[in-house]
């Protein structure tokens, strides 16, 4: 039980620390690309990717290529607005409403996971497109 | 001015989808979150009330309001689907998109087209009640 604790209160010190850092950064959109179909950010572990789509919604999710349990904490931001977040033992994925998009800003994803080993993994900084 | 805390918005989602739930489905607030259990297990937990919270919140309260509603809905939504494998709510097709609108004092929320909802649920008068 300890140890869970341990773990969580670390990923909670990552994600306080990686939104701070996000938040000086959400000024620097113009090396974004747009949002487009069919975007994926891959790192060694595993990757988070997100599309589009016509309607103008945007689906998201992230996967590990290693192991998908453990603990997974996920948040989506336009701009600095935070437009969700979850936390939940099996790779997330979830939608943004056109609603909630801001034309010229910057859609970002922050996915956190511990798997089952203790194992963390962050997804990459640059998991963000422009919204058309 | 609108004033609700991710508390009270995470208990009153919680208790309007509870009732809707799938059978094995409950639906919980755990403080500022809702839980989705099957069984009686934590399936996810969607942290979206607590957008309330943020700075941006208090720049645009309303919208920050219809946007924490609308990610706990498609939060709890996907949960449900994944742990039964069925679009939820609604039968068969595509998952109808959740959405919401605050309008004076009141929270409507309902998922598919807002003329012609797969499910409306209850409004939230912001005044107090919940």
């Amino acid at each position: 039980m300890r140890r869970v604790a341990l773990r969580v209160g670390t990923v909670v010190v990552a994600v306080v620390l990686s939104l701070i850092s996000t938040a000086l950064a959400a000024g620097a959109a113009s090396a974004t690309e747009p949002c487009r179909l069919n975007m994926v950010w891959a790192g060694r572990v595993g990757e988070v990717n997100a599309s589009l789509a016509p309607n103008g919604f945007v689906q998201w999710g992230a996967r590990s290529y290693v192991d998908g349990g453990g603990l997974w904490l996920a948040f989506v931001l336009v701009g600095r607005r935070t437009v969700d977040r979850k936390e939940q033992g099996y790779p997330p994925h979830g939608s943004v409403s056109p609603k909630d998009l801001r034309s010229g800003q910057v859609l970002r994803f922050l996915v956190y996971h511990v798997d089952t080993n203790g194992n963390k993994s962050v997804s990459r900084p640059d998991a963000s497109c422009l919204i058309p | 001015m609108l004033r609700v805390s991710s508390h009270d918005l995470a208990e009153a989602l919680a208790r309007r989808l509870d009732e809707v739930a799938p059978a094995r489905i409950t639906v919980r607030a755990q403080g500022p979150d809702v839980a989705v259990l099957h069984d009686g297990q934590v399936v996810g937990i969607s942290g979206a009330p607590a957008i309330l919270e943020t700075v941006e919140a208090l720049r645009e309260p309303g919208e920050n309001l219809e946007t924490a509603v609308r990610a706990t809905l498609s939060g709890v939504q996907d949960y449900i689907a994944d742990v039964t494998t069925e679009p939820w709510p609604g039968v068969g097709g595509q998952q109808p998109n959740p959405d919401a609108r605050v309008r004076d004092e009141t929270v409507s929320m309902w998922f598919g087209a807002e003329d012609a909802p797969v499910l409306r649920l209850p409004p939230i008068d912001l005044r107090g009640a919940r």
